[in-house]
């Protein structure tokens, strides 16, 4: 079972800005990145412009690099830096 | 200590010689993996080697190697015969692997040219010295594990080694940072191993850098037809494909088992293939030559053979008067003399040094003192001399005994030969030691064969200054009389294959082609390709269809870039175009056109300049004796013509043997003429005989008087302007024509001094004194107060033709060859390395070089440093000779037909457009200005083309009908029907569609059945392809008048609409029946036409009664009349629509073009007339130049800069533009030097 979030997170151990994540917070939770078990990078809509900040994630230029992690807690997640808007985004959580 | 390198080497990269298919550039590809350190790259663009020659130049020029491969679409039916091809790479390990390669690919490409496709057992058929990569996302094994089918995966990976063995299969892996990548190449991994055969790691490049993608993406739309909003499966979903590192591959793939391996064994294949193209020698193809000679003695044989008839009939000319011959006479300088007989033998290559003993060369120079007398030119076209072909075809074949012994004989007594035996023992030999005979022969034949079919050819280029070329006929020029060098075309020294270059009349061209391949066959001879690269407007407009602009906004912002746009002018470009979006794009689309604009504008300019498709070359063809589809992959045109995948620059790089048959209108414009004059004076002129010495006192009269308008080359206003002040005499003086209004020449700055120099001659009458004080010399302005160049007693002859100036390459060889005393062959070597380096050390070891010899011959280090300047200043900018003296022949021959048969020659012209400078309006309103009537089209009596008919009392007169095909709607099949119809089939070519049984004897001529009406013509021409539009075009412009005399065409219109039905025709819509009679359909006073029967409509004398119905309607007026004439015709028989204006002109003060015959330079005045001609020629420094023309002539414009920046703008909206200006003038010619430019109200 995956769960959509699309919410946005600080990570906090990141090495660079597409480093990969070593801890991030999620409601009020700090994670650990115990594991990454995949990476994908996926862009698109580089003829719109990038969205401000606070726009719907599924709209304008898109530029993420994605990661599946396994972090404490047991979480299982999937998430991603969106280079096109310099955060990054808690996108989905497996149960 | 610093980690190892990793090894790779990308072994799977496309260009965009893949078409659409990737973002980056040849050279930029190879530029970045120079920077990433890679010491090989493979190119393996999709199904083409294009790009082959290009990179392994551009691999050459950053030292890294380069391996030669192709991403093949292999139809393999594991995924049933209706899915795509899967893609595999297949790289050459050598030459014979290369041949492999191109054989697949061309057979490929023969045999589905649509979707050029092989089979995976034409692939395996000879694995031998091919790897075989499995390729990527396309690629079959990868798309069976996508599926989910890894067991029949693992059986085709089987297969695959089976077929190529293993170690030449390798699995190839791609981490393109996909989600399903790193399974996917564990999947593959596992299948490669069971397989037993290696993997190897590669990113599939598909453009340079990161920055590439988007263009990428767009191409990609661009090929799929769909916008970037559009989903597609083969649309990448990252900017992962781009050309790699070793360090960036090694980070992706060491979490794979086996990755660091894969990417060692890149490394290991690229050392696996070794290959270079761009050392191949090529021969020519075998030629038939008589049993028992070698090409050497066929080609001595037909040379001598010619030769001997033009000596003969030398003798049999009557005799001109002696000319005195300049020889040189050691160092006391050049003496006059008719000593031609006591000159010796003329140094040549190899033998160096001060020619003391050799000055034949300039025996050669000067006036035509040592033109052998009676010696014609040899012809190269038709002529009534000889109807069937070339003088030497016709001519009876030499025993081969006796050209062997007249050949022999001949080199023994070399010294006392005439000098056109002395050059052609000289040109044998250096032909016979570069391997070339069959080369000529081959052209020869070619040239010969043209003759032979009655289709007009002419050489050109630097082949013309060889006197083998002209006696076997492949050139007109006699390189004798007119002082051309052998050297500059030909000589031992020179690197690649000579270059021929022969003009044919373009409508015939194809015919010659077809006679290429049938005789030296398919299989060794092909036209060259066109790389057809992105300009502005095709860039901008595959870029706003890719984006989602809608495509009528798309037709109009392309129409607002100018042709030639640079890259660098695309943004300025922006205002206009937002401009046009806010004003012309629907409302819905409006705003997002507005903000695509500025990435629209910055992908369009990338575009520009990356190959976008093939298209076939004008000319080029190119023989070879080994098959070409082992050299390089064959594919079929469009027309169905077969093309090397390369251009011609390419074909010249490999070393291919390659000569141009270019199409010139302008041959067929003067065969039509002759044939025109043939037929309507019973003569026919020869036009490849005309006397040059005295040339032809009219013809030199309307060149002179600037009337050149549908002349070869020298029409152009800019022509006007130097023909003015220079006043050729000559034909001499037209070759030097030629060649100087060329961007060289202008912008070396030669053209103005020898306008001087010319002019100061003229008015003082002198053949070389008194001129040289009053104006500069040759080069950069440098003055000349000590007479250096012309007074110097070996410069001073060589320069004496062209007024001192020093315009000829030709020029360069005998200052290289007589002052600095190096040989002609040496000299040629200088001349073209001065041409290319320009690297300092280099240019100061040829001053070295040419110092030294200059000084060897007695030149003072001064003198020689002062002469080697100004070569260096010229060497970029100068001419050929020969070029231009084939030129001037074809120059002189039209300007002769349009002095003596001017109608004819206009009417030919008119049907060979588009040619030469100016529109057809622009030349039939040059035949009005001459006084010559103009017919409008009539049914009965135009013909396909234009043609001259006899008019006036006493039918004196020639006047040029406008034709049929003239018509708008009204194509070649329709006019050759309508030819059909009225006249003896005998005349015309039967149509298919007459070829049956309804025919009894197609062989006698039909009787003569003049169309008698509009009903008429509609009933028989509408079986055999009359349109509606057709229809209506030919009413309209006045087709039918002669049938209907005083029925306005307003009432034809509508008759004809009325009886179309009637003949089949579907009824044309309301609004386009009616669109010229200003009513609506339906609801005149039209007899209904339902009821009648159909043999009354088939009876074709109804059409008068009927026209008695057609109500009374407005006739059109003049403007009407006149914007119907150009709508249609893209011309009008009736007086230049300016006239029309004129009045309302006059009270606004301005002036006609003919009011200022008679002005004094200086005056401002306001001149309206239609921009003819616009141009901002970038030699120019910014200037533009516009003609206008109005009912009394025309008017060059010149506009400074700032006013320049506006012609486009301005002549794009305006119809009729007015310029106010100063009036400048030179003799008869008139000018204006524009200070405002503005569309007329």
């Amino acid at each position: 079972m995956t769960r959509h979030y699309g919410q946005p997170i600080a990570v906090t151990a990141a090495k660079s800005g597409m480093g990969q994540p070593a801890a991030f917070r999620w409601r009020g939770v700090r994670y650990r990145v115990r594991e990454v078990l995949a990476t994908w990078h996926l862009r698109d809509r580089w003829w719109e412009a990038a969205p401000p900040a606070d726009a719907p994630t599924i709209s304008g230029a898109s530029d993420r690099h994605y990661y599946r992690l396994r972090c404490s807690s047991d979480l299982l997640c999937d998430v991603y830096y969106d280079a096109t808007r310099d955060g990054w985004v808690l996108d989905r959580v497996h149960d | 200590m610093a980690a190892p390198q990793p090894e790779y080497v990308e072994l799977h990269a496309h260009s965009a010689f893949s078409f659409l298919r990737a973002g980056s550039s040849v050279e930029a590809l190879v530029a970045r993996a120079a920077a990433l350190g890679m010491p090989a790259l493979a190119l393996t663009d999709f199904m083409t080697l294009a790009g082959v020659v290009r990179f392994q130049a551009a691999c050459a020029q950053y030292g890294i190697r380069p391996i030669v491969g192709v991403e093949l679409a292999v139809a393999d039916p594991i995924f049933g015969d209706a899915a795509a091809p899967g893609h595999l790479v297949a790289l050459a390990q050598s030459a014979e692997g290369y041949a492999r390669l191109c054989q697949l690919l061309s057979d490929a490409n023969l045999a589905r040219p649509e979707a050029p496709s092989i089979s995976f057992q034409a692939l395996a058929a000879e694995p031998r010295d091919l790897i075989l990569l499995t390729g990527g996302r396309n690629g079959p094994l990868t798309r069976l594990v996508l599926a989910g089918r890894l067991s029949q995966a693992e059986a085709l990976a089987a297969r695959y080694a089976d077929a190529f063995g293993p170690e030449r299969v390798f699995v190839e892996l791609q981490h393109h940072r996909l989600p399903e990548s790193m399974g996917l190449m564990h999947h593959l991994s596992r299948i490669a191993e069971a397989a037993s055969v290696r993997c190897v790691a590669t990113n599939g490049a598909h453009y340079a850098t990161r920055d590439d993608y988007a263009l990428y993406d767009l191409l990609t739309c661009v090929r799929l037809g769909i916008t970037v909003d559009q989903r597609h499966t083969e649309r990448p979903r990252n900017d992962e494909a781009y050309l790699k590192g070793a360090h960036e591959m090694a980070a992706l793939f060491a979490a794979l088992p086996g990755g660091p391996a894969a990417l060692a064994a890149s490394e290991q294949i690229a050392a696996r293939c070794e290959l270079s193209l761009l050392k191949g020698v090529c021969t020519a193809p075998h030629v038939p030559i008589p049993d028992g000679h070698t090409p050497t003695m066929h080609l001595r044989a037909l040379c001598t053979e010619a030769l001997v008839r033009r000596e003969g009939r030398a003798a049999d000319a009557p005799t001109h008067g002696a000319t005195p011959v300049i020889v040189r006479a050691g160092r006391k300088g050049l003496q006059q003399g008719a000593a031609a007989a006591a000159i010796p033998t003329m140094a040549r290559d190899g033998q160096r040094g001060r020619p003391q003993d050799a000055p034949t060369n300039e025996a050669r120079r000067g006036s035509a003192g040592s033109r052998p007398e009676g010696l014609g030119p040899i012809p190269s076209g038709n002529s009534t001399l000889a109807p069937a072909g070339c003088a030497l075809a016709s001519l009876p074949p030499t025993p081969p005994s006796a050209s062997v012994s007249s050949v022999t004989s001949v080199p023994s007594v070399v010294s006392s030969l005439s000098p056109y035996r002395r050059q052609l023992e000289h040109e044998l030999a250096v032909i016979e030691r570069l391997e070339l005979e069959e080369f000529f022969l081959c052209v020869a034949d070619i040239t010969r064969q043209a003759r032979a079919m009655g289709i007009r050819c002419s050489g050109r280029g630097s082949a013309a200054n060889s006197l083998v070329a002209y006696l076997l006929g492949i050139t007109g020029v006699d390189p004798i009389q007119h002082h051309l060098l052998f050297e500059r075309f030909l000589n031992p020294d020179r690197k690649g294959m000579p270059d021929i270059d022969v003009d044919v009349q373009s409508d015939r061209r194809d015919e010659l082609i077809r006679y290429v391949e049938q005789t030296y066959t398919k299989r060794h001879s092909a036209m060259v390709a066109n790389v057809n690269t992105y300009r502005a407007r095709g860039a901008l407009r595959d870029a706003a269809k890719a984006l989602a602009y809608p495509l009528p906004l798309v037709n109009r912002m392309c129409k607002l870039l100018h042709h030639h746009a640079a890259r660098e002018t695309l943004p300025t470009y922006r205002d206009e175009l937002a401009a046009l979006i806010r004003a012309a794009a629907p409302s819905a689309d409006c705003e997002r056109c507005l903000d695509r604009l500025p990435l629209l504008l910055g992908l369009a300019a990338r575009l520009i300049g990356l190959p976008r498709h093939l298209s076939l070359h004008n000319g080029g063809i190119v023989l070879s004796r080994e098959p070409l589809s082992r050299l390089l992959p064959v594919r079929l045109s469009a027309n169905g013509v077969r093309a090397l995948e390369v251009d011609k620059d390419d074909v010249e790089r490999l070393g291919l043997i390659k000569f141009d048959l270019l199409g010139l209108r302008t041959l067929g414009a003067i065969e039509e003429a002759l044939m025109l004059i043939e037929e309507t004076t019973g003569q026919r002129p020869d036009v490849d005989h005309l006397p040059t010495d005295p040339p032809d006192p009219a013809t030199m009269h309307l060149i002179r008087a600037g009337q050149t308008l549908a002349v070869f080359q020298i029409e152009s206003p800019g022509q006007w302007h130097l023909l003015a002040q220079t006043q050729p005499q000559t034909f001499d003086d037209l070759i030097v024509q030629t060649a100087l209004f060329r961007p060289g020449p202008i912008q070396g700055g030669f053209v103005h001094p020898y306008v001087l120099r010319r002019q100061a001659r003229q008015r003082t009458g002198s053949s070389g004194n008194g001129w040289h004080d009053a104006v500069q010399t040759p080069w950069h302005g440098e003055h000349d107060p000590d007479d250096f160049w012309t007074r110097h007693p070996v410069l001073g002859p060589i320069l004496r033709d062209t007024e001192g100036i020093l315009l000829f390459q030709e020029q360069i060889l005998e200052i290289a060859h007589h002052f600095a005393g190096l040989s002609y062959a040496e000299a040629d070597g200088f001349r073209r390395a001065m041409s290319h380096a320009r690297a300092p050390a280099e240019m100061e070891a040829m001053r070295g070089r040419f110092v030294a010899g200059a000084a060897a011959c007695g030149e003072s280090p001064a003198d020689a440093t002062r002469v080697f300047e100004a070569i260096s200043h010229f060497v970029g900018y100068g001419f050929c000779r020969s070029h231009a003296a084939e030129f001037a022949r074809t120059i002189y021959a039209t300007a002769w037909l349009k002095a003596h048969y001017p109608a004819h020659y206009l009417a030919a012209f008119l049907s060979s457009q588009p040619a030469g400078f100016f529109p057809p309006h622009v030349v039939l309103e040059e035949a009005r200005l001459l006084g010559i009537p103009i017919l409008q089209p009539d049914i009965n009596r135009s013909e396909e083309r234009f043609t001259v008919e006899a008019v006036g009392a006493a039918r004196r007169r020639w006047a040029i009908r406008i034709s049929l095909r003239q018509v708008a709607h009204v194509g070649d099949e329709l006019a050759e029907a309508i030819l059909w119809e009225r006249r003896p089939a005998r005349h015309i070519a039967t149509p298919t569609s007459l070829e049956t049984a309804s025919v009894p004897d197609a062989s006698a001529p039909r009787p003569l059945r003049p169309f008698v009406s509009l009903a008429d013509a509609c009933t028989r021409l509408r079986p055999v392809g009359l349109t509606w539009p057709a229809a209506e075009s030919l009413v309209l412009a006045g087709a039918f008048d002669g049938l209907h005399p005083g029925i306005e065409r307003r009432r034809l219109l509508w008759h004809l609409r009325d009886i179309w039905p009637l003949v089949g025709g579907k009824a044309p819509s309301g609004k386009r029946g009616r669109a010229h009679t200003h009513r609506t359909a339906g609801t005149a006073d039209a007899p209904d036409v339902s009821d009648v029967p159909r043999q009354l409509a088939l009876n074709w004398s109804i059409g008068a009664e009927w026209l008695e119905h057609v109500p009374r309607l407005p006739a059109l007026d003049r403007e009407e009349r006149a914007a119907l004439d150009y709508a249609l015709l893209g011309l009008s028989p009736r007086p230049h629509p300016m006239r029309l204006l004129r009045r309302e002109l006059r009270r606004g003060g301005v002036r006609a073009i003919a009011e200022l015959g008679g002005m004094e330079a200086g005056r401002i005045v306001r001149v309206a007339g239609w921009p003819i001609s616009a141009q901002r020629p970038p030699t120019a420094k910014g200037m533009g130049f516009l003609v206008l023309e109005d009912e009394t002539g025309r008017l060059p414009v010149a506009l400074p800069p700032k006013i320049a920046e506006q012609l486009h703008r301005v002549i794009r909206d305006a119809r009729v533009v007015v310029v106010r200006g100063r009036c400048e003038r030179v003799r008869w010619y008139r000018s204006l030097l524009g200070f405002e430019i503005e569309a007329a109200a």
